[in-house]
């Protein structure tokens, strides 16, 4: 027998109305799951992205802290001590606060400000284009959070306080917070920590970060300067990014509730192909009867669930290009191909996995069933 | 209506895919609503707890608390702004903690607020009083906690409810014990013992709250800005963007509950054509049959979302996160009410089949 792609477009036809419903439905699912993907990759990668792009290798909280760069502040004392750890070639201050910035135009954003120590641990390395602030009043500005706020050679304000910075770069991946965020050489972060309160004492670096003396473990390096040190929590680079507290909480969150997205997507489609499959079951033991292997059935049942689940993607992904312009201004979301494909596979293998229960239907499909049937002059 | 719940008590099995379907829809819906609404609950209940008609912040604080000053000569022109009974002193800052002994820290929001008259209840002079949510770290009435990188011990008085600031539990001090607790403990967040961060308006008997709002930022040049509460709550980092972004999906649910709720009925319709081809047939109304669809509609989705409840509250107890939550009585009925809603518009698609049920195809 032919292929039965002309069978699949008749059927699809027939029934357009329900296809169609069910489409849209599937699509406006898909969109939910991939919107969380999304949005989970962003949260993730917002948090604590800036930590782990820069240049230090180990990073050093105060202990109190439990390892939260936000609620991290280190003494004088602590300063010098963690430097002087035998094993560490070099430290530097990172402080972290937030900030309203204000551009030229008057529009105002919140940020996170980055004070770091230029030639030092802790330099921004995901500058993608301009290149490093060099003085008190330059800064590199996250390039995720650019469209519609900022560009190379803009002047900004920070607030409170009123110093005014120029974007000399933007970053790529630099991300604290969930936030656009701005690094400002240490003479910058200090001066705007006094404009904004002049009767704060002094201005505190919230963590530190170290650099190895040749030859030496981060990881021992960590150790030794927790060891060392009163008061304080030193991890590698990669584990600062990777176990950020609430990290774990937040994966496990939208990971049920997107699991939870699959499981409708796969309940929808299976149920309504197997309706349609109970609907025509004569017309299936008849085409049995006539000849049709149950291959070529089960290739018709396929071709339906991908032209659905291809359509049904589509427009998710159209919705998504159209919804995620709206939202950035306020969720800094990136449609990225790597989490999308991902995702479209999980949406294919919950509508194949749906599809099942129809398979067996079709494959268990009796042909003398045919000839029993009473307008056929059997006894039924 | 009678005849449509008694097929639903009769063939369950033909709803059980619609039913299980709302079910997910609507779990997709309390869940992540349990663990936004904990989240915000657990980020606002000091300001919801806050005594007062407006928050006054400085202008270029930009809408946040935690960046504003305001010093004595703001609170005295405040002061003298008609229908402005009292100005009283609020302040905030998130400090790392710890108790007595070996026990990890964690972090607490110490509060400053001002008494409106002496009288009036509120921290005791030089102690705390805690939020009951921080007795899980042993943080009880006599307790002493450190506060600050630089340890700055704080005796705890008593305990409140409801008092918390960014998922942190509050330490409720007065202004004065604030200023002089925060100024050691964490030499940078210090203020003057004359400036404050927010200042609380009260309002006198008959004040209008936007004329007094406005005759506040004329009183300080516009170098303040008065808000309401609730627009001090939407200005805390991350609110916002909990709003925007799970708006969005919470309707994009809805849709799909509408179409998934309209697909499966006008199946079960195509199915029963022949029966209510015969009811028809035997006298019954269009009316009659679409109230039957109508309450099964309702019944389904009424059987969904209490059984999605159920599991909501379970996930909240059993998978382990370290976010709060909180099923709130009232996103339960907005979810219960906006499902139906849905559900029935979704059903009107089965309903136009239902009506143009022609009786003499029984015969036929």
């Amino acid at each position: 027998m032919r292929p039965p792609r002309l069978l699949t477009l008749a059927q699809l036809r027939r029934a357009r109305v329900r296809v169609a419903l069910l489409t849209v439905g599937a699509s406006l699912l898909v969109f939910v799951v991939l919107f969380q993907q999304l949005l989970l990759g962003a949260v993730l990668g917002g948090i604590t992205g800036a930590l782990g792009r820069q240049s230090g290798t180990v990073v050093t909280f105060a202990a109190d802290a439990q390892r939260s760069a936000a609620g991290s502040l280190l003494l004088p004392p602590q300063v010098d001590a963690v430097a002087a750890v035998p094993g560490v070639a070099a430290v530097g201050s990172l402080g972290i606060t937030s900030r309203a910035v204000v551009t030229a135009d008057g529009a105002a954003f919140e940020s996170t400000v980055i004070g770091f120590q230029p030639d030092r641990p802790g330099t921004p390395v995901g500058v993608t284009s301009g290149r490093l602030p060099a003085g008190p009043g330059e800064v590199a500005a996250s390039s995720e959070d650019a469209a519609g706020r900022y560009r190379l050679g803009d002047v900004v304000t920070l607030q409170p306080g009123g110093l005014a910075v120029t974007v000399v770069g933007l970053t790529e991946g630099s991300r604290f917070n969930v936030a656009p965020t701005l690094w400002v050489p240490w003479d910058g972060y200090v001066a705007s920590a006094q404009a904004a309160n002049p009767d704060a004492a002094l201005v505190l670096p919230s963590v530190l970060a170290v650099t190895a003396a040749p030859g030496i473990d981060d990881a021992a390096l960590a150790r030794d300067i927790t060891d060392a040190v009163a008061g304080v929590d030193a991890v590698t680079r990669a584990d600062a990014v990777a176990r950020a507290p609430g990290l774990g909480s937040v994966r496990v969150a939208f990971g049920l509730v997107m699991g939870l997205g699959y499981l409708v997507v796969g309940l929808v489609i299976g149920f309504f192909f197997l309706t349609m499959t109970v609907q025509r079951q004569p017309s299936t033991t008849l085409l049995r009867a006539s000849g049709a292997a149950s291959w070529w059935l089960l290739a018709d049942l396929a071709l339906q669930v991908l032209a659905i689940t291809s359509v049904a993607v589509a427009g998710a992904v159209a919705a998504l290009w159209l919804v995620v312009p709206l939202v950035q201004a306020h969720v800094p979301i990136t449609v990225e191909a790597g989490p999308l494909v991902t995702s479209v596979a999980g949406v294919a293998l919950v509508a194949s996995l749906g599809a099942v229960a129809s398979g067996r239907r079709i494959v268990r499909a009796d042909p003398y069933a045919a000839v029993t049937r009473a307008a056929l002059g059997g006894l039924g | 209506m009678r005849l449509g719940l008694r097929e639903l008590r009769r063939r369950p099995r033909a709803f059980v895919v619609p039913t299980t379907t709302l079910w997910l829809l609507a779990l997709l819906l309390l869940y992540p609503s349990a663990v936004l609404d904990g989240l915000y609950d657990a980020s606002t209940g000091v300001l919801h707890e806050l005594e007062g008609d407006l928050v006054v912040i400085s202008q270029d604080a930009h809408r946040s608390v935690f960046r504003s000053r305001l010093d004595g000569a703001t609170r005295l022109a405040l002061s003298a702004v008609p229908g402005v009974a009292a100005v009283t002193g609020f302040d905030a800052a998130v400090l790392n903690a710890r108790t007595a002994g070996d026990q990890p820290a964690f972090g607490v929001a110490v509060i400053g607020i001002e008494r409106r008259a002496p009288e009036a209840a509120g921290p005791p002079p030089g102690q705390a009083l805690a939020d009951a949510s921080l007795a899980e770290r042993g943080v009880t009435a006599g307790s002493v906690v450190t506060v600050g990188p630089v340890p700055t011990p704080v005796t705890v008085a008593g305990t409140v409810r409801g008092q918390r600031l960014l998922l942190q539990g509050a330490l409720l001090l007065d202004t004065a014990t604030w200023h002089d607790v925060v100024a050691r403990a964490a030499p940078g967040a210090g203020l003057a013992t004359d400036v404050d961060q927010a200042l609380v308006v009260h309002l006198a008997p008959g004040a209008d709250a936007e004329v007094v709002a406005d005759a506040l930022a004329t009183a300080t040049g516009g170098a303040t800005e008065a808000l309401t509460i609730d627009e001090v709550i939407a200005s805390l980092p991350g609110i916002e963007q909990q709003d925007v972004t799970f708006g969005l999906l919470r309707s994009a649910t809805l849709g799909v509950a509408a179409i998934v709720v309209g697909l499966f009925l006008s199946f079960l319709t195509l199915e029963r054509h022949p029966l209510l081809a015969v009811l028809k047939a035997v006298g019954a109304s269009s009316t009659q049959l679409v109230g039957g669809v109508l309450a099964q509609t309702v019944a389904i989705t009424a059987a969904a979302v209490t059984a999605a409840v159920a599991v909501t509250v379970v996930l909240t107890v059993a998978v382990p996160l370290d976010l709060p939550t909180s099923l709130r009585a009232s996103r339960v009925a907005e979810t219960a009410i906006g499902l139906a809603v849905t559900a029935v518009v979704g059903a009107s698609l089965a309903l136009r089949r239902v009506v143009a049920v022609d009786p003499a195809s029984a015969i036929a």
